[in-house]
């Protein structure tokens, strides 16, 4: 089974430019724990999660500064740069292979240098739970 | 496969009378995203998730609200009630789909009624990753 047969397109993105705040606003009206932040071209250039959140907020001491901090920072402030990526053509144990060393939960699809798509650990338990007994995906 | 094969033990937990500002500091060292939630009386009453709360940021409207919500809210106040379980015994395809239609990360594993274990979607990775699965 390869990428595209499970991947997620019409992705959700962000600038670099925008703030944490609107990026806390789709991450939670979205319900997605990772935003792809792309550039005005439409590249990937990197990812900003509800983990980056946290530690921003974690990182604030001072409760009355946590407002001017999310409005105040930068997506390009906290994101997690160059996120590793995979081809539509690729084999879902592979790409599962490199969620686990990469400790993500996420793989944003390059076709061409362009964001086609996204596939996240719940598409591969997807592709588990619709297996058939005793076949290999 | 069961769930037996490839979940993990030794839970990290956090009581009900945790601040939320304490929760947040647990996620940010321990880089887990969902803890179960036990009374004083070390029973699982329910699960907070870095989701949970960073949804209830979203609703603070001004700084006076998100300063209530960190130091002044409990983690009980933000909780999700105690989830449905996974067993021990069960199919690894079966717990997969009822993660998926339950919309949920993470499956903690119950024996007779004790909590025993996790089994999350990274666990199924890990597995596919090892062509187990």
């Amino acid at each position: 089974m390869r990428v595209a047969d499970i991947m997620q397109t019409g992705l959700e993105t962000i600038g670099p430019d925008d703030s944490i705040a609107q990026a806390v606003e789709i991450l939670a009206d979205k319900h997605i724990s990772g935003l792809p932040v792309v550039s005005t071209r439409g590249q990937l250039i990197g990812v900003v999660s509800t983990t980056d959140v946290l530690q921003l907020l974690a990182e604030t001491s001072e409760p009355e500064h946590r407002a001017a901090v999310l409005e105040g920072t930068q997506v390009a402030d906290i994101m997690t740069a160059k996120p590793i990526t995979v081809a539509p053509d690729e084999d879902i144990h592979e790409a599962a292979r490199q969620m686990l060393y990469g400790e993500i939960h996420r793989l944003f699809v390059e076709y061409d240098g362009t964001l086609v798509g996204v596939v996240t650990q719940s598409d591969i338990v997807g592709a588990v739970a619709g297996a058939v007994p005793g076949a290999k995906l | 496969m069961l769930v037996s094969d490839i979940m993990r033990t030794n839970l990290k937990t956090i009581g009900t009378d945790a601040t939320v500002s304490e929760a947040v500091d647990t996620f940010a060292r321990s880089g887990l995203s969902a803890l179960p939630v036990l009374d004083r009386h070390g029973r699982a009453v329910g699960t907070c998730s870095t989701r949970d709360i960073l949804e209830a940021e979203a609703r603070c409207t001004d700084q006076l609200a998100r300063e209530l919500l960190f130091d002044r809210t409990l983690v009980l106040e933000v909780m999700q009630p105690w989830p449905q379980t996974a067993g021990p015994q069960e199919d690894v395809r079966g717990v997969a789909r009822r993660m998926l239609d339950g919309k949920v990360k993470r499956l903690f594993v119950e024996d007779h009624g004790a909590l025993v274990g996790v089994i999350s979607q990274t666990d199924i990775v890990a597995a596919v990753a090892a062509a187990r699965v």
